[in-house]
């Protein structure tokens, strides 16, 4: 098992660096830069081309990105060339930002997601089936800023119970109540976002394993329905929803980036389009390495919890 | 019900009731609360900020040398000048009753060591061209603690803006070894203006209390927040709760809200900006056709869709803001609308079915709502348009390019005071003549707008000038549009204060919270 990790994690170190490269090359690609977008008319010729060299766009394309391989391997993310702030510092806050929006919210849409998905399921067509999968069917329609429109006005205009913007009300930053008060409206849009489609994807699951022969076998021998849908069903439903976990991973970094925005929480995803509007690259590399390592990483959790939990596959592997 | 399930209802069911029980967000009466739509970053600091937020942090932090009023000069940390007989020398004389917000005195080392830095290449600084130009740098000399002498390598009235545009002064004992490019904000800063930034929260807000020792005048509101709000719909909601004090806003959103019900008031200004239309004299030479397409123009209808209503915008027809003190329209070709006159021109030119290609940024719903009406106005004296939209900073990167291929396409400027801060936009060499147009004319008549210091030659200067730009028709404003702020009624002291562009506020000081 720890060398299949070992493996694992070797071979994705080159996909890492074609990630790096294959963004870079198209960032630069981009008919103007980082440059054009600071400058306003009135900047002289002279100041542009003493910001091009500053930040060393007046060398080709492979040194620029070498230095940034460079910068990167001994653990310097960089300086953002649009505000001129330590990328390292700026992730560290907002990632913990964006952490604590949807570390709960996942959790929450992906637990909804498995109880109504397995009800959904197990009474297929019926009253529960039909208000589960509609509601998940209207879910995945809706946009997430219309929906978080919606709660803004709701709640924060119309009836005035919640705060419009931010994590914290200035001056407040110690009270966890101004913070729920602050985090329910955005957690909430989430939740709506996130569980929909999981439901269905539990939903489908468990059909399919209704339908198995096993369910057949069990009935005959007497077990009521409640008895094989957590003695037998459960596991083998549970098991490809695993997965899903590790694939969300990615979200931790840019799965609220709509939701940040509208509701001014401080997290990754403002500060990611921010820069990726205005070529800002030592902030876009940063944030795709990341991205990527924890798409990898995530799909790597996920083979390694499917071998855990499916004993078919231990053996096989 | 899963007993998972159970214990997550309880668990939102008891943080909305504790979201009720808490006092609902009333307004703070000791903070007032600007809504800003960027951040500017920790790097915030007066030598290298260069976007609105950085330069209003700049501005409610520290004090410039004077203020440009109109046509007259508000003195801060400067009590008056001299210019010598050449007028090449600037001898300022400064204020000796200054303390910085840690004791220091404020003294002309200071100066010195601000615009020191300004002119440091290493710091690109975007006043450096104030201070250093092709002809060389300008030079310094402490006279004594109270007083400095710049003196430039040529006379020229203009000089005199580059001392207050976007210039504030920062102290040396602070800065002194400080990197501004790589500059963090930590502490409380060291001030001699009416707040102190004292907070800054990344991509959420910055926090200023007030200066006791504020040199001009004792600050009455307690703490003030600029608040970052990306999402204008946000924004618009959060003006209305009264969440926000502040809000800058375009008219669609204006027209939206009621502002008698939100305890609001709009305080529009002229911001000295012009919103225009050029035509690429590369690819139209023929002048003849150029004045046929400005005939064929309605203004009134491109302000208005764009604006709504005529509070919004100033008319203008020259390449000056009209609240410039040298705008002068009184005898230059305003291009009303004559379909007539513009089909006659055509056919003098001998052109029949013109073909052109407007440009514009794509991001930019004022410039898309003038193509498509310019389309719809050339159709009627029989020229075919097509738009050619393009990605923001692809667009302001193409029109640089003297081979671009759009025909017409449309800008938006502020610059200073002084209309020699415009030579740029319209001399031959000018490194922001997008037109490709050469005039001697123009080029000789901005040499002699700075030729002489006398207000009435360079207002007679500047007359002709306007009318020459107008009658190469390459030229054409559409409006001067006005900036306006939305703010809760409970701010009051708003008129002392004073609104301004790029600053907006003025001097906050002056602003008062009632309740």
């Amino acid at each position: 098992m720890a060398k299949y990790i070992a493996k694992r994690i070797i071979t994705a170190i080159p996909l890492l660096l074609a990630i790096t490269v294959l963004c870079f090359a198209l960032m630069s690609l981009a008919p103007y830069d980082a440059v054009d977008t600071m400058i306003k008319p009135g900047t002289s010729a002279e100041v542009e081309e003493l910001l091009r060299a500053k930040y060393g766009y007046d060398q080709p394309v492979y040194i620029q990105y070498l230095k940034w391989l460079q910068g990167i391997l001994q653990g310097n993310f960089g300086y953002s060339i649009v505000t001129s702030q330590s990328i390292s510092l700026d992730l560290s806050t907002r990632l913990v930002n964006t952490m604590i929006l949807i570390i709960p919210s996942y959790l929450t849409a992906y637990v909804l997601a498995i109880v109504l998905g397995l009800v959904a399921g197990s009474h297929k067509n019926k009253w529960q089936d039909k208000l589960i999968d509609g509601f998940a069917s209207v879910g995945i329609s809706t946009p997430t800023f219309w929906v978080a429109m919606l709660l803004l006005y709701l709640f924060g205009y119309k009836l005035r119970v919640l705060p419009i913007i931010g994590m914290h009300t200035v001056g407040s930053e110690d009270s966890i109540v101004d913070f729920l008060r602050h985090f329910i409206l955005p957690y909430t849009v989430l939740v709506i976002g996130f569980a929909p489609d999981l439901i269905r994807y539990v939903r489908s699951s468990t059909i399919t394993q209704f339908s198995e022969d096993y369910v057949m076998v069990q009935t005959a021998y007497g077990a009521t329905r409640t008895e094989i849908m957590f003695r037998h069903v459960c596991k083998n439903v549970l098991l490809p929803v695993i997965t899903k976990l590790g694939m969300a991973m990615p979200m931790l970094i840019t799965g609220a980036i709509i939701t940040e925005t509208i509701f001014s929480w401080p997290g990754i995803g403002p500060y990611f389009t921010t820069a990726v509007g205005g070529l800002d690259y030592p902030v876009v590399m940063a944030i795709l390495l990341l991205s990527s390592a924890m798409v990898i990483l995530g799909n790597l959790l996920a083979d390694i919890l499917c071998c855990l939990t499916d004993p078919r596959i231990k053996d096989m592997g | 019900m899963s007993k998972l399930k159970r214990l997550l209802a309880a668990g939102i069911l008891c943080a909305a009731v504790a979201g009720t029980c808490a006092t609902a967000g009333a307004a703070d009466t000791s903070t007032f609360t600007y809504a800003i739509t960027s951040d500017p970053g920790a790097n915030v600091n007066p030598i290298t900020s260069s976007d609105r937020f950085g330069l209003m942090t700049s501005n409610l932090v520290y004090s410039p040398l004077f203020k440009i009023d109109g046509d007259e000069y508000v003195w801060y940390l400067a009590t008056g000048y001299e210019l010598s007989e050449d007028g090449r020398t600037y001898t300022f004389t400064l204020r000796d009753d200054v303390t910085w917000t840690d004791g220091e005195a404020f003294t002309a080392d200071d100066v010195i060591f601000t615009i020191e830095a300004i002119m440091d290449p290493n710091n690109a600084s975007e006043m450096y061209s104030n201070f250093v130009s092709e002809e060389g740098a300008c030079e310094i000399e402490k006279i004594d603690d109270y007083t400095v002498a710049f003196t430039f390598p040529n006379a020229s009235p203009a000089h005199m803006e580059a001392f207050t545009y976007e210039v504030y002064i920062i102290p040396e004992h602070v800065f002194a070894d400080v990197d501004f490019l790589t500059y963090e904000f930590s502490g409380p800063s060291v001030t001699t203006g009416a707040y102190i930034l004292t907070e800054y929260s990344a991509g959420s807000y910055l926090k200023f209390e007030k200066n006791e020792d504020y040199f001009m005048n004792t600050p009455s509101i307690d703490t003030i927040v600029f608040r970052i709000i990306t999402s204008d719909d946000t924004a618009m909601l959060a003006i209305q709760s009264g969440e926000v004090d502040a809000w800058p806003t375009s008219p669609s959103y204006l027209a939206q809200i009621d502002l008698e019900a939100s305890n609001l008031t709009a305080y529009t200004f002229n911001q000295g900006r012009v919103g225009y239309l050029e035509v690429n004299t590369v690819r139209v030479p023929d002048t003849e056709v150029r004045q046929a397409i400005f005939y064929a123009l309605d203004k009134t209808e491109l302000a208005t869709a764009t604006y709504l209503d005529a509070e919004n915008y100033d008319e203008v027809y020259t390449f000056l803001p009209p609240n410039n003190t040298y705008y002068d329209d009184s005898e230059v070709e305003k291009y009303e609308q004559d379909i007539e006159k513009a089909q006659s021109l055509l056919e003098e030119a001998g052109v029949e079915n013109l073909s052109l290609t407007i440009g514009y940024a794509s991001s930019d719903s004022t410039m898309e709502t003038w193509a498509l009406l310019i389309q719809q106005q050339l159709s009627a004296v029989g020229i075919t348009c097509e738009l050619s939209p393009m990605e923001s900073n692809a667009y302001y990167d193409e029109l640089e390019n003297p081979d671009k291929s759009f025909d017409l396409y449309f800008g938006g400027y502020i610059m200073g005071s002084d209309p020699q801060t415009y030579r740029d936009l319209f001399a031959s060499d000018g490194s922001f003549n997008y037109t490709g147009w050469v005039d001697e004319e123009i080029d000789s008549l901005f040499e002699q707008g700075i030729s002489t210091f006398d207000t009435e030659e360079r207002a007679a200067v500047y007359s002709e000038l306007q009318q020459v730009i107008q009658n190469d028709a390459f030229f054409y404003p559409i409006a001067s549009n006005n900036y306006i702020v939305l703010i809760n009624n409970r701010v009051e002291g708003v008129e002392e204060c004073g609104l301004v562009p790029i600053y907006t506020l003025s001097d906050a000081s002056y602003l008062t919270l009632s309740e």
